[in-house]
């Protein structure tokens, strides 16, 4: 049945945070409708009017959905929601999400509170590490020369098992690099998350909860690394960012 | 805002990359599959091709794998700096998503993927047909459109 709550405006909704939070001035999302906050008892939703007509569809909405999500963490802990969620009314965040909820966002936003995410993403050099695991794999090594002298297509059988060498040679090292990384970073931090990542040079994708006291050290400890692995492995800074990897996904 | 206007920094020694978290590969990496679900969604509306225009090189585990592998091996010498922005693409997964936030991100992913290009490494079984469906921008209520949908098709 379509009924009057399928057009005009909705309401947006990014995250939940402490009531007393102060927003940025002049904060927009997405649409670059107005941010403001819908308090409940301690907890607040973070929204911005939403036109029944507008789709949530662009990489524009994407990017203000997370902008408005990490600009709103530099003032205090968020808990982010996931992408898309939009509710019928200012009335319905009230009454469907902050009144039954409220209590345990308070809990979450507590454990938040002090924190900020990270993301260190390393890659290999690609032509580094092809060159160490043609170097330390003689069946490689001689199954690259023989390609040499083959032409293409008599030599599919030795392409691919090639290919599947070099890729167990590749996950090998990674796993092993990978570990060092993270045993250097993990230290630092009060929660981590490692996550799934793919392609040749791929390395390293953790999401780490790092405690604002030690921001600083930790930031010097991903520095120092990046010059320690420099020529073979890029890393990769983002953040501070909104803690979107240490939030529980029901809420 | 404030973050985004930092822009582009490096560090120190210059060896660590420090981009702002505004770049489109970082957010949807950090953001599509991430947060808390809210199932009281009124009305989600997903589209958009526009999402992303990209040469997707999903990487799976297949002989497609092992002979770009191979390729890249051979041509040590001719090496072509590496894109980073395919591989968020193969990692997003559903996660824990439940309702209509499911079909929101599978619509995302079809919508990144290409809804028609099955073998690009996005499951293609009729749940997930089901679950585009879904995603797409609508006016009435989900399951009375899917149901409509079946009716047209019978």
């Amino acid at each position: 049945m379509t009924t009057s709550r399928d057009v005009g405006l909705g309401c947006y909704l990014y995250g939940i945070v402490a009531a007393d939070l102060v927003l940025p001035p002049d904060l927009t999302g997405v649409d670059d409708q107005a941010v403001s906050l819908i308090p409940y008892g301690e907890v607040a939703a973070v929204v911005s009017p939403l036109d029944g007509d507008h789709l949530l569809a662009g990489r524009a909405d994407l990017l203000a959905h997370s902008r408005v999500l990490d600009t709103v963490a530099t003032a205090g802990p968020v808990v982010p929601v996931r992408f898309g969620a939009v509710l019928e009314s200012r009335d319905a965040v009230r009454s469907e999400l902050l009144e039954p909820g409220s209590e345990r966002f308070a809990v979450m936003l507590g454990e938040l509170a002090g924190h900020s995410q990270f993301t260190v993403r390393a890659r290999y050099d690609e032509r580094q590490i092809l060159t160490e695991v043609v170097a330390e794999n003689p069946e490689i090594a001689r199954l690259r020369l023989a390609l040499r002298e083959q032409p293409e297509d008599s030599s599919y059988g030795d392409r691919v098992r090639m290919g599947e060498l070099v890729s167990r040679a590749l996950e090998a090292k990674s796993a092993e690099d990978g570990q060092l990384l993270l045993t250097r970073l993990e230290r630092y931090a009060a929660a981590a998350n490692l996550r799934a990542s793919a392609g040749l040079d791929r390395l390293l994708d953790v999401a780490l909860l790092v405690e604002d006291a030690r921001r600083a050290e930790f930031e010097e400890a991903v520095e120092a690394l990046a010059e320690d692995s420099a020529g073979r492995i890029r890393l990769k800074l983002i953040g501070p960012t909104a803690p979107y990897d240490f939030v529980d996904a029901e809420a | 805002m404030t973050i985004a206007a930092q822009g582009q920094r490096r560090s120190g020694g210059g060896y660590l990359e420090r981009p702002a978290p505004s770049g489109l590969a970082d957010v949807i990496d950090s953001i599509l599959d991430k947060g808390i679900v809210i199932d009281a969604y009124i009305r989600v509306s997903l589209v958009g091709i526009e999402l992303l225009t990209i040469d997707a090189r999903i990487v799976i585990a297949s002989v497609d794998t092992y002979l770009r592998f191979a390729e890249a091996t051979n041509r040590l010498d001719l090496y072509e700096k590496s894109k980073d922005l395919p591989e968020v693409i193969q990692e997003m997964s559903e996660g824990g998503a439940q309702g209509k936030s499911r079909g929101l991100l599978t619509g995302a992913k079809e919508a990144l993927l290409g809804p028609s290009d099955g073998d690009s490494g996005s499951s293609n079984d009729d749940e997930d047909e089901e679950q585009y469906e879904e995603a797409r921008p609508r006016r009435r209520p989900a399951k009375k459109a899917a149901a409509r949908r079946r009716r047209d098709e019978a």
